[in-house]
């Protein structure tokens, strides 16, 4: 039998980088293709976050490679574009960050508000 | 630049050329295009950036081939035709293939109990995923999905 070192359960263990979040967050809505993400990602980060081409799609492969999002030719075949979509998996592990997100960000305005007394 | 991008693009290893680079150079042309309307600056900054990610993508990508365990740019990558298939049955041949790398992995680390538990969730998986390969009339074997 193949042993397979590549748990995936594991990936709900560890934080996800920003680009990787707000990758998996612009996807949350709709399927969206590459420059459409980008665009996204810009308005969502406030214009704070301007991914390059070639970080977007190395952390799409990563993504496509853990079975995260999916890729599939959208129905327009007049331009060759492939979308991408979010997987449950994905859906699965967003969820995940956004309650540890949420309970971060508690114990530090809680903290914020002992400092303040 | 866009020359200069695609001589680099020629670098990166084959199969991630194969799956990405015509999509890749697509998304960079109309990015360029937003960027020259807001002026030569935004342009130039997003010019050395590009150029920038392109290169670190480089070494990022050669690394991710080196060290990849299962494969690189495996069938993960390539588009799926949303007609082939019912997207109900793709779901659950996704579940079906977790179920078994989930355990796999168990038993490779001796964590029996897991091992069942993934067992019986992938004899339940294939359960479901035949009584809707019935319904819907497909031939697909189940185990080339697996």
């Amino acid at each position: 039998m193949r042993h397979v070192v590549h748990d995936p359960d594991a990936q709900e263990g560890r934080a996800l980088t920003e680009p990787v979040f707000l990758i998996l967050t612009s996807l949350a809505d709709q399927p969206r293709h590459g420059y459409a993400l980008l665009q996204d990602i810009e308005r969502m980060s406030n214009q704070r976050v301007m991914l390059s081409t070639g970080t977007l799609y190395g952390a799409l492969r990563r993504l496509l490679e853990d079975a995260l999002i999916e890729r599939f030719q959208q129905e327009d075949k007049s331009r060759d574009k492939q979308a991408y979509k979010l997987t449950l998996e994905g859906r699965r592990l967003l969820q995940c960050e956004i309650r540890r997100m949420r309970q971060l960000t508690r114990i530090a305005s809680a903290r914020i508000k002992e400092s303040e007394i | 630049m866009h020359n200069l991008y695609k001589s680099i693009l020629r670098l990166y290893p084959v199969e991630y050329r194969a799956a990405f680079a015509p999509e890749i150079l697509q998304t960079l042309e109309q990015a360029a295009a937003g960027r020259r309307m807001r002026g030569r600056f935004s342009f130039l900054t997003f010019a050395i950036c590009e150029l920038t990610g392109v290169v670190t993508g480089l070494f990022s990508e050669w690394t991710a081939k080196w060290t990849a365990r299962e494969g690189y740019v495996t069938s993960r990558c390539s588009p799926r035709n949303v007609s082939d298939l019912p997207a109900e049955v793709v779901e659950i041949q996704d579940r079906l293939r977790r179920a078994l790398a989930s355990m796999e992995f168990a038993i490779a680390h001796h964590d029996f109990p897991r091992a069942r538990f993934y067992s019986n969730e992938e004899r339940v998986t294939r359960a479901l995923l035949q009584r809707l390969m019935r319904e819907y009339k497909l031939e697909t074997s189940i185990d080339g999905c697996a």
